[in-house]
């Protein structure tokens, strides 16, 4: 059974709706768990807020954040599921995102041109929505995450390419913190930290992305890659930059790293963030049309 | 939580010298601009210099605020009202606060010509908690004035808008500088263990 183009602008819009009107859980805990062991009064007073804030956008139907972010849709798709009629998944998803719009819940942003930053139509864009396409071996079914990249979180990014040294502890920390002040408080710290190790250009810069969608708590499984995600957490929470840069034991809520084999004698670093409240959505489109909403 | 300083517009200069750098600070009345950058700063300050004021900025709050406006009959709603970056805010503010606002609100901080500013007309920045949007928009009461809803220039009603912290205060203080610079000092220290590994 193919799975029908109606389903898909509908979950589209309804996982967009999601990711910007909640956190995640592991997100939530994270926050929950920053609160009752900050020592900051003014760090705490914020992370009430932010927790307030998820409460309150539940009660009122309300967003989390006035940035409803450029739309990032992340498809694992499984190579035995078909597509009804001619399988746009980009289309489908584009007109998902035009109905948050045109319908109720009635959510609206406008992504500018680089050349000259004229607006453009509600959610439409020049080569977007960015889908990433995934495949599923053998699997019947669709696994779809809604990621929106507000301005903010978008901004503090790097890719450094030649880095004659192996990726060691000290070298990663540096990157790490250097980018991290370059960033300051102006990305809505608790951060979400990715790194990305090894590759080329856009790989490393998508292993550092993705790497800021992983699960909190969630450790790399390589148990190198794991415990360098504990020591540099540990850096960057000793700066005590803290909730939204006012000082606090918590800068981030996670280093996540993902690494890749590269090139001979030189190491590719990426960096990435997230702002605290980690928006995303997912869901599951099975072949016979069901729909289950959740991590996949 | 600390003791919350509730603050009317029009905001005296009295009134925020008395804030001090970590104060908590609720906002209540009806000269609260939006004014979510330097571009839209720019139309506002142009109107000032051709005489014909969009608004008043004597004791008035200016809010970096990208806010989502709906429109509805007879008005406009305010949907979403949460805080963007104050940096992108630095080149025109010195003016802004010599034209009489006393508060700049954002999230982030701002500058060193800000902070000059804030000492020596008599101004603070409060911070609001950034992606906090559906907590502060229940502070919002109504659109007073529509400028221009593409750039969301206006003038809002507030009530108990916040609480925000006194980020930066009139006695020369800025907390998010203050902040940083520790920070440095802590990445300096980090970063010698290595240092110190190398040489023993």
């Amino acid at each position: 059974m193919a799975i029908s183009t109606e389903i898909l602008v509908n979950v589209s819009a309804r996982l967009y709706e999601i990711a910007c009107k909640t956190v995640p859980a592991d997100v939530q805990n994270a926050l929950k768990e920053a609160y009752n062991h900050e020592s900051s009064c003014l760090a705490r007073e914020q992370l009430k807020q932010m927790l307030e804030n998820i409460s309150v956008a539940k009660e009122d139907d309300n967003i989390i954040c006035q940035d409803l972010g450029l739309p990032h849709f992340f498809v694992k798709y499984g190579t035995r599921v078909q597509l009804e009629g001619d399988g746009d998944l980009r289309s489908a998803v584009s007109k998902g995102l035009k109905k948050l719009y045109e319908e109720p819940p009635h959510l609206w942003t406008r992504h500018v041109n680089p050349l000259n930053w004229a607006p453009g139509p509600n959610w439409e864009g020049i080569g977007t929505p960015f889908v990433y396409v995934d495949l599923l071996p053998g699997a019947d079914y669709i696994q779809l995450t809604a990621f929106p990249k507000g301005t903010g979180s978008s901004m503090w990014g790097k890719v450094t390419l030649y880095e004659p040294k192996h990726a060691t502890l000290e070298h990663v920390t540096k990157f790490v913190l250097d980018c991290l002040f370059d960033a300051g408080p102006r990305a809505c710290p608790p951060y979400i930290i990715g790194v990305g190790i090894g590759g080329t250009l856009d790989s490393v810069a998508h292993l550092a992305k993705t790497a800021t969608m992983r699960p909190l708590g969630k450790k790399h499984p390589n148990p190198d890659i794991a415990r360098m995600e504990t020591q540099i957490l540990g850096s960057v929470n000793k700066t005590g930059i803290g909730v939204m840069g006012l000082g606090g034991d918590i800068t981030a809520l996670a280093v996540n790293i993902d690494y890749a084999s590269t090139h001979s004698y030189r190491t590719p670093l990426a960096f990435e963030l997230n702002c605290w409240p980690g928006r995303q959505a997912s869901a599951t489109i099975y072949s016979d049309g069901s729909v289950k909403y959740g991590v996949g | 939580m600390e003791n919350i300083v509730d603050i009317k517009t029009p905001i005296s200069e009295e009134d925020v010298r008395k804030l001090k750098a970590g104060d908590f600070v609720r906002l209540t009345g009806e000269k609260v601009y939006i004014v979510a950058n330097s571009n839209v700063a720019g139309i506002l300050l142009d109107s000032i210099d051709k005489g014909q004021p969009i608004f008043d900025l004597k004791g008035s709050v200016i809010y970096h605020c990208p806010c989502g406006l709906e429109k509805l009959d007879g008005g406009y709603r305010v949907r979403w009202v949460g805080a963007t970056t104050s940096m992108m805010s630095e080149p025109v503010t010195p003016r802004l606060i010599e034209l009489g606002a006393r508060v700049i609100m954002g999230k982030g901080g701002m500058g060193k010509a800000t902070l000059q500013a804030m000492q020596h007309y008599g101004a603070v920045y409060l911070a609001t908690v950034g992606a906090t949007s559906s907590l502060l928009v229940r502070g919002v009461s109504k659109v007073l004035k529509m400028v221009h809803p593409d750039i969301w220039l206006c003038q809002l009603e507030v009530s108990n808008f916040g609480p925000a912290i006194v980020g930066m205060d009139a006695h020369g203080r800025n907390l998010f500088d203050e902040v940083m610079e520790a920070a440095r000092q802590k990445a300096s220290e980090i970063m010698a263990q290595w240092g110190q590994v190398g040489k023993s």
